[in-house]
C-alpha cells in the first residue's frame, strides 16, 4: 500500500466517525459517497488491473447508485439510538481500539494497517445501523471493499461478492417498500 | 449422471422458483411446490457417493441435504393445505401466496447450496440469498410488517457482514494460493494454523452464529418464526444447519471456551425468554434456539457425533411442531400436537443425557447451569399443554389423516433416531464423524 492509499484509508475512517455523528440524511449520504470514493482510490491505487476494475465497479454501485437511490427515496425511519453523541463516540473509539488490537495479531506491516482500518470501518458501519440501517450497511460495505483490496490474489467470485453490495441494496429496497407499502395494493 | 447430480439438486429448487413466479393459480402453484420438493427428496436420496467438481458431497453434506429435502417435502405437502386454509380465512392475498411459494423454493435451494458448496465465498453467497428471500417473505400485509422485515434484515446483515470479513481473512490465511481455498481441503489437510486462520474462525463464529440463532444477535429468530408458515419452517429449522455446518468444520480452530460460553448463554437466554404469553411459533423458535445452544456447546466439548445427531433431530422436531399449526380441532390432531410439543420438550434433556459425560470430563461446574437451562426450556414447553388451536384452523376439513401423516412420519423418524438407533444408522453416523475429524 502506497502512502497515498494509506492516507485515503485514514480519511475514510475519519469519515466513518463523521457519519456516526451526522443525523441529516443528505449530509450522511454525501459522506458515504466521499467515503466510497476514498476507499475506491485506496484500492485502485495499488496498480493491478483486476483490482482497478474491482474498485471502479464497487464505487459505481456502492458509491453512486445506492446512495443516490437512498437520497431519492428519503429513508424516513432514522431512529435515534438509545445513547447520545458522546457515548456513541466513546463506543466508536473502543471499537476502533478493538479492531486495531485484533488486526495486530496478524503481525505488523502496511497490510495489517489496511486491515485494521477496514475492520474499524466495518464495525463503525455496523454501529451506525442503530440509526439509519441502509447507510450503516453502505459504510460497512466500504470497509469490506478496503479489506478485499488489502488481500492479494482473491479469486474473482470473492471480488464480485464484495463489489456488489447486495445487503445494502436489500435495505434500500426495504426503505422504498416502507415508503409505498404497496406490496398488497393489488386486489386479491 | 453422477457428476451432474449435485448440480441438478441445487438447480432444481431455483428452477421451480422461476416456474412458480410465472404460474398465476395458487392451486397449481402449491401442487408444483409440493411436487418439486418431493422430486428433490428423491434426487437427494441418490446423493450419497455422488462426486462433483464444483460442489463437495461428503457424508455429512449428503446427510444434511437429505434431511433438508425431506423436511422441505413434508413442508411442501403441509403448504398445500396451509395455503387453502389461509386464503379461506382471508389471512393472506393471492399475490402474497405466490411470493411465499417462490421464496420457499429459493430458501430450500439456497440452504442446499450453502450445505454442498465447497467454496467459502459460495456458502456466504447462498446464505445471503437465503436472507434476501426470508426478508421478502416476511413482508406481511400492511402496517408494521416492513419494520419486522427490516429488523430481521438488519440483524442478519450484521451477521453476514462479520462472516464476509471472516471469509476474507480465511482467504488471507490461505496465503500462497488463495484461489484454491476449499472447505474440504481446509478440513482434511490439518493445515498449519496461523493467526489469520484463528481470527477468521472467530469472525465466522460470530457471523454465522447470528444466522444459527446464537446469543448476541439472535433477535431475528422470533421475527422469522412469526412470518408465513412454510417459509418460517425452512428458515428456522433447516437454514440453521448450514451455518452450524461451517462452525462444525472449523471447530478445531475456534477457541473451545468461546463455543462453550456462547452455547450456554444461548441456552439460558432462550430458557428465560420462553414465557407462557409467547405465541406458539415464537415459543418453538426459542426452544430451537436453546437446542442450537446445546449443539454449539457439544461442538465446544468436541463430541461431533452427538452434535450431528442433535443437528438431525432438531429440524425434524421443530418442523413437526410448526406443521401442527392449522389442524382442525379433532381428537387426533390434539394428540398430534401434544406429541410434537412433548418431542420438542424431550430433546433438551435427551441432549443433556448425551453430553453429560463429556461435560463432566471437561469441567463439572458446567453441569448445573446446563441442567437449569434444560429444565427451564422443557418445563416452559410442557406448561403450554394443552395447546389451543390457531385462528386459521377453525375450518373442519375431511382429509385429516392426509394432513397428519407427514407429521407422524417425522415423529416416527425422531423416535427411531433418538431411542432405537438401529445399527446401520449408527454406522452411518460414525462414518460422518470420521469424515469430519
Amino acid at each position: 500500500m502506497t502512502g497515498a492509499a494509506q492516507l485515503c484509508g485514514a480519511l475514510a475512517l475519519l469519515l466513518s466517525f463523521a457519519l456516526l455523528c451526522q443525523r441529516r440524511l443528505r449530509m450522511s449520504v454525501c459522506l458515504c459517497v466521499v467515503q466510497a470514493l476514498l476507499v475506491a482510490l485506496a484500492t485502485g491505487l495499488q496498480g493491478t488491473l483486476p483490482l482497478a476494475l474491482f474498485a471502479l465497479l464497487a464505487f459505481g454501485l456502492n458509491g453512486l447508485v445506492l446512495p443516490l437511490a437512498l437520497l431519492r427515496i428519503g429513508d424516513r425511519a432514522d431512529r435515534q439510538p438509545g445513547f447520545g453523541a458522546p457515548a456513541l463516540a466513546l463506543l466508536a473509539v473502543v471499537l476502533v481500539a478493538v479492531a486495531v488490537a485484533v488486526a495486530m495479531r496478524l503481525g505488523t506491516g502496511t497490510r495489517t494497517e489496511a486491515l485494521a482500518v477496514a475492520l474499524s470501518i466495518v464495525l463503525l458501519g455496523l454501529l451506525r445501523i442503530t440509526g439509519t440501517s441502509a447507510l450503516g450497511l453502505l459504510s460497512a460495505q466500504n470497509g469490506l471493499i478496503l479489506a478485499a483490496g488489502a488481500i492479494p490474489g482473491l479469486p474473482p467470485l470473492v471480488l464480485a461478492i464484495v463489489a456488489v453490495p447486495c445487503l445494502p441494496a436489500l435495505m434500500v429496497a426495504l426503505a422504498w417498500l416502507r415508503r409505498f407499502d404497496r406490496l398488497d395494493a393489488a386486489p386479491p | 449422471m453422477n457428476l451432474a447430480l449435485p448440480i441438478l439438486v441445487v438447480v432444481l429448487p431455483f428452477a421451480s422458483a422461476a416456474v412458480l413466479g410465472v404460474v398465476a393459480s395458487w392451486r397449481i402453484g402449491s401442487l408444483i411446490n409440493a411436487a418439486s420438493a418431493s422430486l428433490l427428496f428423491l434426487l437427494t436420496c441418490l446423493l450419497p457417493g455422488a462426486a462433483s467438481t464444483v460442489l463437495h458431497v461428503g457424508p455429512v453434506q449428503a446427510h444434511l441435504a437429505l434431511l433438508t429435502s425431506f423436511v422441505a417435502m413434508t413442508t411442501g405437502w403441509f403448504g398445500v393445505r396451509h395455503v387453502r386454509a389461509a386464503l379461506d380465512a382471508r389471512l393472506t392475498g393471492r399475490r402474497r401466496v405466490r411470493i411465499q411459494q417462490v421464496t420457499f423454493q429459493v430458501l430450500v435451494g439456497a440452504t442446499i447450496l450453502a450445505l454442498l458448496s465447497d467454496s467459502p465465498a459460495l456458502t456466504w453467497l447462498a446464505l445471503a440469498i437465503a436472507v434476501a428471500a426470508a426478508t421478502s417473505a416476511s413482508l406481511t400485509p400492511r402496517g408494521a410488517a416492513p419494520d419486522a422485515a427490516s429488523r430481521l434484515l438488519a440483524l442478519c446483515a450484521v451477521g453476514l457482514m462479520l462472516a464476509l470479513f471472516g471469509t476474507l481473512l480465511l482467504y488471507l490465511a490461505a496465503e500462497p494460493n488463495p484461489a484454491s481455498l476449499r472447505w474440504s481441503a481446509l478440513l482434511l489437510a490439518g493445515s498449519p494454523r496461523n493467526a489469520a486462520l484463528e481470527l477468521a474462525c472467530i469472525f465466522l463464529l460470530l457471523g454465522y452464529g447470528t444466522l444459527a440463532g446464537l446469543v448476541p444477535l439472535h433477535g431475528w429468530l422470533p421475527e422469522a418464526a412469526a412470518g408465513p408458515a412454510p417459509n418460517a419452517i425452512i428458515l428456522t429449522s433447516l437454514l440453521v444447519n448450514a451455518p452450524l455446518l461451517v462452525i462444525l468444520r472449523l471447530r478445531g480452530c475456534m477457541p473451545a471456551d468461546l463455543l462453550l460460553a456462547l452455547g450456554l448463554a444461548s441456552l439460558l437466554l432462550a430458557a428465560c425468554c420462553m414465557s407462557s404469553r409467547l405465541d406458539p411459533r415464537r415459543a418453538v423458535a426459542f426452544a430451537g434456539m436453546a437446542l442450537v445452544g446445546l449443539i454449539v456447546f457439544a461442538f465446544g466439548l468436541a463430541t461431533p457425533l452427538h452434535a450431528l445427531l442433535l443437528m438431525t433431530l432438531l429440524p425434524l422436531a421443530r418442523a413437526a411442531a410448526l406443521q401442527c399449526e392449522d389442524l382442525s380441532p379433532t381428537r387426533a390432531s390434539a394428540w398430534t400436537s401434544t406429541a410434537c410439543v412433548l418431542a420438542l420438550a424431550a430433546l433438551p434433556p435427551f441432549a443433556l443425557f448425551l453430553i453429560a459425560g463429556a461435560t463432566v470430563d471437561h469441567s463439572a461446574w458446567l453441569l448445573p447451569p446446563l441442567g437449569i437451562g434444560v429444565l427451564l426450556t422443557s418445563w416452559a414447553l410442557i406448561a403450554r399443554l394443552p395447546l389451543s388451536v390457531g385462528p386459521a384452523a377453525r375450518r373442519d376439513s375431511g382429509n385429516e389423516t392426509v394432513a397428519l401423516a407427514p407429521i407422524w412420519l417425522q415423529l416416527a423418524m425422531l423416535l427411531i433416531l433418538a431411542v432405537a438407533m438401529p445399527e446401520p444408522v449408527l454406522d452411518w453416523f460414525r462414518d460422518m464423524t470420521i469424515s469430519i475429524r
